[in-house]
């Protein structure tokens, strides 16, 4: 099936959402949050070593041979995370978005009628 | 600092995003996909005989719910599920609302793409959709 062509009328209004969404408080908190926790390579180094022990213990536990100090390993990466300000800020910042995002289709969907959001979802089912 | 960086940039008060919000809602509601899918949906919900076979239908693959999961549904309750969902499609009010459907979830989901990757997020999973309803 051929992609729609979208109308300018429509392409105008796409692009003002999205410049005032970019523009809003929110957005400029989310992003410049993103920002610093990109530059920050001690974060990155956090993350990356989360995201590895997770998915060993992960991967433990579904053999049956995961260890205590593996799991005591894991709560101690998961503190750290808790306790970096950068990734912390990031994390709030990008649920702040989110919310907006929500309360924006939540507009959206009641003068259309049906939810945007799920008409606009890629099925993965 | 942070916040004198943003109080520089010029903000946009919610107040604005929202009536962009509403702009945008206003005009995806005059694309003929869209009046095209209201016309559909409401000859279809209009159509009570279509309706009862849509029901028909969903009773069926309600009470088969489990043995799906458990893929233990027997031939002839696949087929009698198949001649239920043949029967409601066979209806031209059914036909022509899932089409209407099928063309403005095309079109929305390249509008949503479109969002998505101008404000770095993607906009429909931020919005909690899911297509497992």
């Amino acid at each position: 099936m051929p992609s729609p062509v979208l109308s300018p009328q429509l392409l105008e209004t796409i692009e003002g959402l999205t410049q005032n969404l970019l523009a809003s408080e929110t957005f400029l908190h989310y992003r410049a949050a993103k920002n610093r926790l990109e530059n920050d390579t001690v974060s990155q180094n956090l993350l990356k070593e989360l995201s590895r022990v997770q998915a060993h213990v992960r991967e433990a536990q579904d053999n049956g041979t995961v260890r205590q100090e593996e799991i005591e390993t894991l709560r101690q990466i998961q503190t750290r995370v808790q306790e970096n300000s950068t990734i912390m800020e990031y994390v709030a910042a990008q649920q702040g978005a989110v919310n907006l995002l929500r309360e924006i289709n939540d507009d959206i969907s009641a003068l259309l009628g049906v939810n945007f959001a799920v008409l606009a979802q890629k099925s993965t089912c | 600092m942070y916040t004198d960086n943003i109080n520089s940039l010029e903000v946009a008060p919610l107040s604005v995003v929202k009536q962009a919000a509403r702009d945008f809602a206003v005009a995806l509601a005059e694309t003929p996909q869209f009046k095209a899918f209201e016309e559909a949906s409401l000859h279809f919900y209009k159509d009570a005989e279509a309706q009862q076979a849509l029901q028909a239908y969903q009773r069926k693959l309600q009470s088969l719910r489990m043995m799906f999961m458990l893929n233990a549904v027997s031939p002839e309750e696949q087929s009698e599920l198949e001649r239920l969902h043949e029967e409601f499609l066979a209806y031209p009010s059914a036909k022509a609302y899932l089409q209407a459907q099928t063309d403005l979830v095309a079109l929305c989901q390249v509008v949503g793409d479109l969002l998505s990757e101008q404000i770095g997020l993607n906009y429909a999973a931020a919005c909690g959709a899911s297509c497992c309803g």
